[in-house]
């Protein structure tokens, strides 16, 4: 506890007495002061050390002063560094908080004009016992770092000088050493109490009212400023300015009567802008260069820089890679087939679709959707104008980005600009990728290109890898939201390599245990889009190990060998399996040995996915394996790794040229030529999954009927009129059917559809009313049975045909009422749960400061990669 | 560095073991949706007989009419049972329905109903299987044809028939349904799809029958298979196929629709006889040239078809041969079998995509010949039953297409089937027997009266009912 001692001191420097309190009333109030204007009262903290002349300074000032010199405070100096400059007295900035002008600054003199401020500190500040007894003292109500400046601005309102006397020196680390982390809330406190003080009445009652508002919006920006920490004080703060407002008001009472200086006056005193941007930087700057150091002293930083991703010629490998994707290029706007549906072609269906919300599946479903979905809303709101078209670019754009991203994590282990290339370049063309193009794996594709991109963030994020520290805190922010974004995303697309990359970021987070505050962030948004989904799978469906099971339409995916797991599915790919071997003969043994395992661990995962069958969401096969694919994937990063490993410590111009030629012949052509020669499954398509005529009444409640066959067995959709688009397909109502199949809606749909199929002039018009279906849809696959169907259906009194569609042959129900279309809500409190939490963490990884380091600029360490980052 | 070299083993060998991981498991998570079973009570069985054979041009081959000619044998089966109703109706404007009959001489195309209000009876050829015979023997018509009577439908295939000189093809379109139909017709050339005016929104107006000469759309056409669409009522279908060399009637065929395309067709019943006489009056007149046997496949499939016949006989005097060919996307190619000795055959035929397939082969008894179109024929997976008509000799050949040995029993006999073969039994005259297996077999009716000779495949007709499994997703 800091003790406040105040002395009674007379211009000459004598002191009378001398008082001690817990509070700085308290020690003021046992000083017992007689108001005399050559008496003085200095006030210090039981931490704060004044210089020797400290106090000989501050009464020179005083006496060279007029009388209405009020207050004088000395320059504060840090204790640990005395030539490090804490504070030079207190203002405002435009918007009314607390600031102080000089701090953290060396003293090299530069600050030493003493002069007119809006405030000083209470630390070593030397107050007439005459303004005293006008100002009546401290406010009691004012919050802890309001109290200085409220005194200060109260002395000057009452035609007082504020003044700063920079030979005196008092070292003194400011009231953070004891405020610790209530720091933060303190600084805001103080800035709503100087508002809600010295602010015009009518407007102080208006800043009341949207104070708590207010509290929340500063909130986000605090976190678009890379600052999570001042989340909880601008909420708190606003809060406790809501509910405390009567002290607030009551401390108005203490202003000066009758003063006609009002706080616009004391403008000239106050910060500007530009003073409050210079002082941002400067602490941004403090923080680079303190991350800086740290990395030095880590012995992470290179006398001589790698090369950039464009001088080592990496866009030349992306052309190529684009190039070797020429199959997939959108040709239209949405992509079909394969194991992709169009999406809507409308943004808000995509986040109706998304978070837990009514569901058009069926006849309505309530179940939290597949975490996927968010991802798909992700990926559809970069191609906003036409969301259908984000599938078709991101399986365009798949090999190039996982070429960057392994590019970069190549970075993370060698220098050698040809290592990364030839290593990313195997990556992006490794068959598990490739198939899961050529299927249009939408989720496989995304955890497989997500995934390098989320080793490095987390990398950066833990300080780990060759250049893997991030220049400062923000940055590190940066990395943590971004970090905290791809996981979620992994994690939805790839549920079962979830629990292998969360093994993989524990033992980083174990590795790294002073990051821990950070990595800690990045499991947040994971668990908020999957926490939900899981929860329903397990305690409402009891189907624990559901939660492993692909995402979205989850189409089988041909069983591959055991060679076939190992190498990915070609054995072109054996090349840099043979090559990662190597690795274990260099110096980093050890950390290959362990990649080794984990790579081998991802194997086995995959096998024994593919041991797993989970119900199917299409089709007449009921069951579906899982899909090794993304963790074959993952399995690759981690051979690319050992591979850059291997060859890292080559340097012998020879060598190099055989592994480049060995390589480069024996793995990374055939692969391109196996790439580049594959033809998709799947076709472009104008993005509409029912004909136009149901395309034109989509504002319905009215549900459509597919009905297809395999020989004698009949597969119904029942169907909301708009058709099934890929954000339709539910993983929890996949596990879910075989339930609600026993109920009577279901059977219902059943007995309809087979009174259909037989047109045996059973009345049907029950089953129609009570299952809302006004069109039946026959996809012509041309077998015999589908022709069958037609003609049944053909003969069916309530159905008159609707005409032959590029979607099968449709019919129309006759004599139905018009259903219109009951509007769900698209919200529930987990959605809005997952909204905020993902929407902080996309605003905290964005990069705020795009502020270069200028050539100019002195730094002490030159990164070369700047470029790159 | 022996650590480090221990570290390689120690991958190297988890390596191999993941490669020799003999372990595989099954397990399922979460139950998956089970069908839903529904009974549907199925469409009363109808079936629509074709009537008696067409007659273009009149007795004086000039007249622009095409007649009836003659009248057909209907020999048939029911089985009767006191909860349904046989009943019939010719398929002319304003005919009544009356009692059913199955047997007996039909002129006019005729439609056969099963009545099953309570929905009891099992549907199939067990209930009701119907063919008809004609023989005829006029100047420009000679020869015996039979057909199936078929369930109606909305979309067939019709593979065979000629439109070159001397060689005529009527497709016969009846419509025994209350609702006008529509048709539209694509005919599957040599050289892909014929495209001429007046293939489409052919009017077959209800209870009624529609003949049209293919002559008139395609003519000098050899090859071809062609597709029915109907909307609006459905359609029995045939080619009647007749020949005329110079002034000499050189046979009649009724061709019925064509089973499923599949990359693997059996065509039972290529009974052939009389080569040696059909070799001398080809060498002499090349218009006797198609007295060959021939085999034509139509593919409609978008890539070029690799299809492989295996010609096996019956017996060991007759091995048979092998045909391979390349038939282009979309298109229609006949494929002469030579070197074949008399003797009985059946035609197993591998694809590399689904095609249809049939095989013409005459009979000829010195300068006498009357033509056969054996259609390729699905097996059969229930019991069915066939007629042989009366007057007539009438074998059956059953084809085993599958990779075991089949048992079969037909009427009171008992034959076994080896894999990939053919037995021939003969049938009792004027009597319907039921043929029933173990494995799936294909089988066909050859009809032989009087040296002609006519192929009627064995069929099993239901409409779809019954127990059905519905999967609501």
């Amino acid at each position: 506890m800091t003790e406040t001692i105040a002395s009674l001191v007379s211009s000459d420097g004598k002191a009378i007495r001398t008082a001690t309190g817990s509070s700085l009333a308290s020690a003021i109030a046992a000083l017992n002061i007689e108001p005399d204007p050559t008496l003085w009262v200095w006030l210090n903290y039981s931490n704060s050390t004044p210089d020797p002349g400290a106090l000989e300074a501050l009464l020179d000032c005083a006496s060279r002063s007029s009388e209405l010199t009020g207050i004088i405070g000395p320059k504060l100096v840090s204790t640990a560094d005395p030539r490090m400059i804490t504070q030079l007295g207190l203002t405002l900035t435009p918007f009314g908080d607390a600031f102080s002008p000089v701090s953290e600054t060396f003293d090299q003199g530069q600050h030493d004009r003493g002069g007119d401020v809006l405030a000083v500190g209470t630390a070593g500040m030397l107050v007439r016992t005459t303004v005293l007894a006008k100002l009546g003292g401290f406010d009691p109500r004012a919050p802890e770092l309001a109290a200085d400046l409220d005194f200060s601005i109260r002395a000057r309102m009452a035609g007082n000088r504020v003044v700063v006397e920079p030979k005196a020196r008092v070292a003194y680390d400011g009231k953070a050493a004891e405020l610790g982390g209530s720091m933060k809330v303190e600084l805001r406190k103080a800035s709503i109490h100087l508002r809600m003080v010295y602010s015009p009445i009518w407007s102080v009652l208006l800043y009341w009212l949207v104070l708590i508002p207010l509290g929340f919006l500063r909130a986000t920006y605090r976190i678009a400023q890379k600052r999570p920490d001042r989340i909880w004080a601008e909420i708190y703060s606003a809060f406790w300015g809501f509910f405390t407002v009567p002290k607030r008001l009551s401390s108005r009472k203490l202003l000066p009567p009758n003063s006609n200086v009002t706080l616009a006056a004391l403008k000239p005193l106050r910060a500007n802008w530009q003073q409050v941007r210079a002082a941002a930087r400067a602490s941004a700057d403090r923080d680079e260069a303190q991350q800086n150091l740290a990395a030095f002293a880590r012995g992470n930083s290179d006398e001589v820089p790698a090369k950039g991703f464009s001088a080592a010629l990496g866009w030349v490998f992306v052309l190529l890679l684009a190039t070797a994707s020429w199959h997939l290029f959108p040709t239209n706007i949405a992509v079909t087939g394969g194991n992709a549906l169009p999406l809507s072609a409308q943004l808000g269906d995509l986040f109706a679709r998304a978070g837990a919300s009514w569901q058009p599946i069926a006849d309505g479903y309530f179940a939290p959707s597949d975490p996927f979905n968010w991802v798909l809303l992700l990926l559809a709101a970069l191609t906003f104008w036409s969301p259908p078209l984000a599938i078709g670019l991101l399986l365009f754009m798949a090999r190039p980005i996982a070429f960057i991203g392994a590019w970069r994590v190549a970075a993370l282990f060698t220098k050698k600009a040809w290592l990364r290339n030839i290593t990313a370049t195997g990556f992006a063309l490794w068959p598990s990728l490739t198939a899961a193009l050529g299927d249009a794996r939408v989720a496989d594709v995304v955890s497989s290109i997500t995934l390098p991109w989320l080793v490095l963030g987390i990398a950066r994020a833990a300080g780990l890898g060759r250049v893997g520290s991030a220049r400062s805190n923000r940055q590190t922010w940066s990395w943590v939201a971004l970090s905290g974004l791809l996981l979620a995303v992994v994690g939805a697309s790839a549920p079962n390599l979830l629990v292998l990359v969360l093994v993989g970021l524990a033992v980083v987070a174990s590795m790294r245990i002073r990051r821990l505050g950070y990595l800690f962030w990045i499991p947040l948004p994971l668990g908020a889009i999957f926490a939900p989904y899981a929860y329903y799978l397990i305690a409402k469906l009891g189907e624990p190990a559901a939660v492993i099971a692909d995402p979205s339409l989850a189409k089988g995916v041909s069983h591959l060998s055991n060679l076939e797991l190992l190498v990915g599915g070609s054995i072109f790919t054996a090349t840099y399996l043979i090559a990662g071997l190597a690795a274990l003969f260099t110096k980093r043994w050890g950390l290959s040995l362990a990649l080794w395992c984990f790579g081998l661990l991802l194997v086995v995962a995959a096998w024994f996915t593919q041991q797993l069958s989970f119900p199917s969401a299409d089709g007449a096969d009921r069951t579906v394996a899982g899909s090794p694919l993304s963790l074959l994937s993952a399995a690759a990063l981690v051979f690319v790794v050992l591979v850059v490993i291997a060859f890292d410590s080559v340097d012998k111009r020879w060598l190099i040229r055989t592994v480049c030629t060995g390589l480069t012949l024996l793995g990374l052509l055939p692969l391109l030529f196996a790439s580049a020669t594959s033809a998709p499954k799947f076709a472009s398509s104008d993005g509409r999954v029912v004909p136009w005529l149901l395309v034109s009444q989509e504002d319905s409640d009215a549900k459509l009927l597919v009905i297809s066959a395999d020989g004698e067995n009949y597969t119904t959709k029942w169907l909301s009129i708009r058709g099934q688009h890929l954000e339709d397909a539910s993983t929890a109502y996949r596990f879910e059917l075989s339930k609600l199949s026993k109920t009577t809606p279901y059977r219902e749909v059943a007995k309809l559809a087979g009174a259909m199929v037989s047109a045996n002039g059973v009345d049907i018009a029950n089953e129609l009313a009570s299952t809302k279906v006004r069109y039946v849809l026959v996809p012509n696959n041309k077998s015999a049975t589908v022709l069958e169907i037609g003609s049944s259906l053909d003969s069916v009194p309530q159905l008159e045909s609707a005409g032959v569609t590029e979607f099968g042959r449709l019919w129309r129900v006759k004599d139905q009422p018009t259903l219109t279309l009951t509007r769900h809500s698209v919200w529930s409190i987990t959605k809005g749960i997952q909204v905020a939490i993902l929407g902080a963490f996309v605003l905290l990884a964005i990069p705020s400061r795009t502020r270069r380091n200028a050539g100019s600029e002195a730094q002490i360490f030159v990164d070369g990669e700047d470029a790159d980052v | 560095m022996y650590k480090r070299f221990l570290a390689a083993a120690l991958v190297l060998g988890a390596i191999v073991a993941l490669f020799v991981n003999p372990l595989g498991l099954s397990l399922q998570i979460g139950d998956s949706a089970k069908p839903i079973s529904v009974t549907a009570q199925a469409k009363d069985l109808t079936l629509v007989c074709p009537g008696a054979l067409y007659r273009a041009g009149g007795s004086s081959g000039t007249s622009l009419q095409v007649t009836r000619a003659g009248s057909a044998t209907l020999s048939g089966f029911f089985a009767s049972n006191p909860s349904i109703r046989l009943v019939e109706r010719r398929v002319v404007a304003d005919a009544p329905l009356v009692a059913g009959l199955v047997n007996g001489p039909l002129v006019d195309a005729k439609s056969i109903t099963v009545q099953d209000p309570s929905g009891s009876a099992v549907q199939g050829s067990a209930l009701l299987a119907v063919t008809q015979v004609q023989k005829a023997a006029l100047s420009n018509l000679s020869g015996l044809a039979a057909a199936n009577c078929v369930r109606p439908s909305s979309d067939n295939w019709l593979v065979g028939g000629d439109t070159s000189p001397g060689r005529e093809t009527l497709l016969i379109l009846s419509n025994p349904t209350d609702v006008d139909s529509s048709v539209n017709l694509e005919i599957i050339g040599s050289g892909g799809t014929v495209s001429a005016p007046g293939l489409s929104s052919i009017s077959v107006p209800k209870s009624k029958t529609t003949v049209i000469p293919i002559s008139g759309v395609a003519p000098n056409l050899s090859t071809f298979a062609i597709h029915i669409v109907s909307s609006g009522g459905a359609l029995g279908t045939w080619l009647q196929v007749r020949t005329m060399r110079g002034l000499l009637p050189g046979g009649v065929e009724l061709v019925g629709p064509s089973a499923e395309p599949a990359k693997s067709l059996v065509i039972p019943g290529i009974f052939l006889r009389g080569l040696a006489d059909a070799a001398k009056l080809s060498a002499d007149n090349p218009a006797y040239a198609d007295l060959t046997p021939t085999l034509r496949i139509s593919s409609t499939a978008t890539t070029q078809t690799t299809v492989t016949a295996q010609i096996v006989g019956t017996n060991a005097k007759t091995y048979g041969t092998v045909i391979q060919q390349v038939i282009a996307p979309n298109s229609t190619m006949d494929i002469p079998i030579t070197g074949l000795a008399d003797g009985d055959y059946v035609a197993l035929i591998d694809s590399s995509e689904p095609v249809r397939a049939a095989i013409r082969f005459n009979r000829t008894k010195a300068k006498k010949t009357d033509l056969a179109w054996a259609p390729a024929v699905s097996p059969l997976k229930n019991k069915v039953v066939f007629n042989a008509p009366a007057g007539a000799i009438s074998k059956l050949a059953i084809a085993n297409p599958g990779k075991v040995g089949a048992t079969v029993r037909v009427g009171s006999q008992t034959v076994t089937v080896p894999a990939a073969s053919s037995v021939s039994v003969v049938a009792p005259a004027g009597r319907s027997a039921t043929i029933s297996s173990t494995v799936p077999v294909a089988a066909t009716e050859v009809i032989d009266v009087g040296g002609l000779v006519a192929v009627i495949p064995v069929l099993d007709y239901k409409n779809l009912g019954g127990q059905l499994s519905i999967l609501v997703r």
